[in-house]
């Protein structure tokens, strides 16, 4: 099989999504279909390609036939097709929904930009080159802006414009990290800088992640790049949130992954540190405990349910954060599993929001009073995203971060224990608010519906729903792939020689 | 000849310049041209980083062949293709943030962001 199909992944929707104005002319509903279709596409091929790399292990495409360090290559592992499969899963529902939506006049505008997104989050996670994953980390935040912008309120151009200036700062610091690390290696190429990344002083390493930070912490929704969060939720429309929640922050913590861990980082005893004379594993550990506090604290106060989703998202960030910070095999495979949980239930609960502003025309949790017996499928499914994320047992969320759990009492240091307290005391915070709505939602009350829902909206919700309940019911469906991925991540000899191997330099 | 601390050191004054506009201006216009400033120095700090002092365009020509390969000083093309693209970024950038500029004006009837807080 010749990987370089795998570019498909990455050509298909940037190529479509150009041609989506012209699509426009005939109808607006037809770029939705197309959207959905390229979308459900991506969706299968790369559900192909993780099933040839499950069996023949990693590969990679070489572009253009130069070989690595030199060009650019595609790295297709467990993890990076997991992941890619994830996002155009969320995709595909999301541009399912979208079609149920009644049309507007920028929706082949809008097409052309959900397709962008998509289709530059499922680049960043397959990318081997830190200069793509630059160009493709700009399309996202761009694209992004456009989305968060596109509701045309004064609010969502407030929200916009704040993910603009931390975007942009925060690109800058990429591109200059990038900078010190062409200056000191020579290269960009992800493979042979975790080749020779601890040739560098240790001083000028911490630098580096640190100005790397910038750049993948807004993407990420982590501590002090995070300030965006609130306001661009509330701007933005609910579907767009589940863009953003389920599809960019995975991107973003892709990156954090692959970059912190497998190229800045060295393998010491059973764990990953990252290089340098700061202890950034510990870094790590407290911006993911200050997240999830910040988060989960900031979510009890709101009204607004967007905004409860939004600061919840963030906390689950935190926790991932957390488990790279931990940084063993079994810490790794809870964070991607949870990173996998998230972006399923989150997609879920936005969208199920979004239905419900639509039906009651208020984004108010007081206003959605009665709304379980007015509409019991919807506070249901309402009700089986929101126990996902939580972390009940026999919901996805439980397995995920049984996993966290238990690799963070692997590495039993006193500072662990102490940021574990943290976390699972933010996730009784979590369960609280959440416990709130839906009591609110099965109280007796009246309630009376503006709008009708369209049935696309229900089968996408229904849809994710059947994948959290089946993943928490039976979570071993995915253990074989979750062990790949984190061995990708954790075996760097294996991703060394799996890209430098194919090279010319063999 | 200047040496290149001197563009070194000019970058990251550039970029504190920047970013200490981005922090402090409340006037959007203002923010998006300190962003510019930051490009600026990014992009600058990169084009030092790629500079060879009486380097030449990595091309195989038959003069090469006399001068022998190794005598030769070949510049790396990366930097200058990161900075061209840097540069196109930062003009999307720009452009899209001045249309939201533009959009927040007409929504709030202020370009100042704290007068913006508190209106919907």
């Amino acid at each position: 099989m010749n990987m370089n199909y795998a570019l498909l992944l990455i050509a298909v929707p940037l190529a479509v999504a150009f041609l989506q104005p012209l699509f426009g002319m005939i109808s607006k509903k037809f770029t939705k279909w197309v959207t959905f279709l390229t979308l459900a596409f991506n969706f299968v091929y790369s559900l192909c390609l993780l099933n040839y790399v499950m069996t023949n292990g990693p590969q990679i495409a070489v572009i253009g036939n130069w070989r690595p360090p030199f060009g650019i290559n595609l790295y297709l592992s467990a993890l990076s097709l997991f992941l890619a499969t994830i996002i155009y899963f969320v995709g595909t529902v999301v541009s399912f929904y979208f079609i149920g939506i009644k049309d507007k006049p920028i929706d082949d505008k809008l097409s052309l930009v959900m397709l962008l997104v998509v289709g530059a989050a499922g680049a960043i996670v397959m990318t081997g080159d830190l200069f793509n994953m630059f160009v493709f980390i700009e399309i996202l935040s761009i694209g992004t802006a456009i989305l968060i912008a596109s509701r045309d309120k004064g609010l969502s151009y407030k929200g916009a414009l704040k993910y603009m200036i931390f975007g942009s700062i925060g690109s800058s610091m990429l591109l200059f990290a990038i900078g010190f690390t062409y200056g000191t290696l020579g290269t960009l190429n992800l493979a042979e800088i975790a080749l020779r990344f601890h040739e560098i002083n240790p001083t000028l390493a911490s630098f580096i992640v640190l100005m790397f930070t910038g750049g993948v912490f807004v993407e990420a929704e982590l501590f002090p790049f995070n300030m965006w969060v609130p306001d661009s939720y509330e701007g933005a429309s609910p579907h767009i949130n589940a863009i953003l929640s389920g599809i960019v922050s995975t991107a973003g913590i892709y990156a954090i992954m692959r970059v912190f861990m497998t190229v800045f980082g060295i393998n010491i005893g059973d764990r990953i540190v990252i290089y340098g004379k700061l202890n950034f594993n510990a870094i790590l550990i407290t911006i993911g405990v200050i997240t999830t506090a910040i988060g989960e604290l900031s979510a009890l106060t709101q009204k607004n349910i967007k905004k409860i989703l939004a600061f919840s998202s963030m906390a689950q960030m935190g926790v991932i954060a957390f488990a790279i910070g931990i940084g063993n095999q079994i810490a790794l495979t809870g964070g991607i599993f949870h990173l996998f949980n998230h972006a399923i239930s989150k997609a879920l609960l936005f969208l199920v929001a979004a239905m419900i502003i639509r039906n009651i025309g208020s984004a108010d949790i007081d206003d959605m009073e009665g709304f379980g017996r007015h509409n019991k499928f919807l506070a249901i499914i309402f009700a089986i995203g929101a126990f996902g994320i939580i972390g009940i047992p026999f919901f996805n969320g439980f397995w995920s971060k049984m996993y966290i759990i238990d690799g963070a009492v692997m590495r039993s240091t006193p500072w662990t224990y102490f940021a574990l307290s943290f976390i699972l005391g933010a996730a009784l915070i979590e369960a609280f608010y959440y416990f709130r709505i839906i009591y609110k939602m099965f109280n007796d009350k009246k309630i009376t519906a503006k709008n009708r829902i369209h049935p696309f909206a229900y089968i996408s919700v229904a849809l994710l729903a059947i994948v959290v309940l089946t993943v928490g019911i039976y979570p071993s469906l995915f253990s074989n792939i979750l062990n790949h991925a984190s061995a990708g991540i954790f075996d760097r000899v294996q991703y060394i020689t799996t890209v430098l191997g194919m090279g010319v330099l063999r | 000849m200047i040496s290149a601390i001197f563009f070194y050191s000019t970058a990251f004054v550039l970029f504190l310049i920047g970013l200490f506009g981005v922090l402090t201006r409340k006037n959007v216009i203002k923010i998006l041209v300190s962003f510019s400033i930051t490009e600026t120095a990014v992009n600058l700090f990169l084009v030092t980083v790629g500079y060879i002092e009486g380097g030449k365009a990595p091309i195989l020509t038959n003069t090469i062949g006399s001068i022998g390969i190794h005598n030769l000083k070949f510049v790396d093309p990366l930097p200058q293709a990161l900075v061209l693209t840097a540069i196109v970024i930062g003009l999307g950038t720009t452009a899209l943030s001045l249309v939201i500029a533009i959009k927040l004006y007409k929504n709030y009837g202020t370009l100042n962001i704290t007068k913006m807080d508190g209106k919907i």
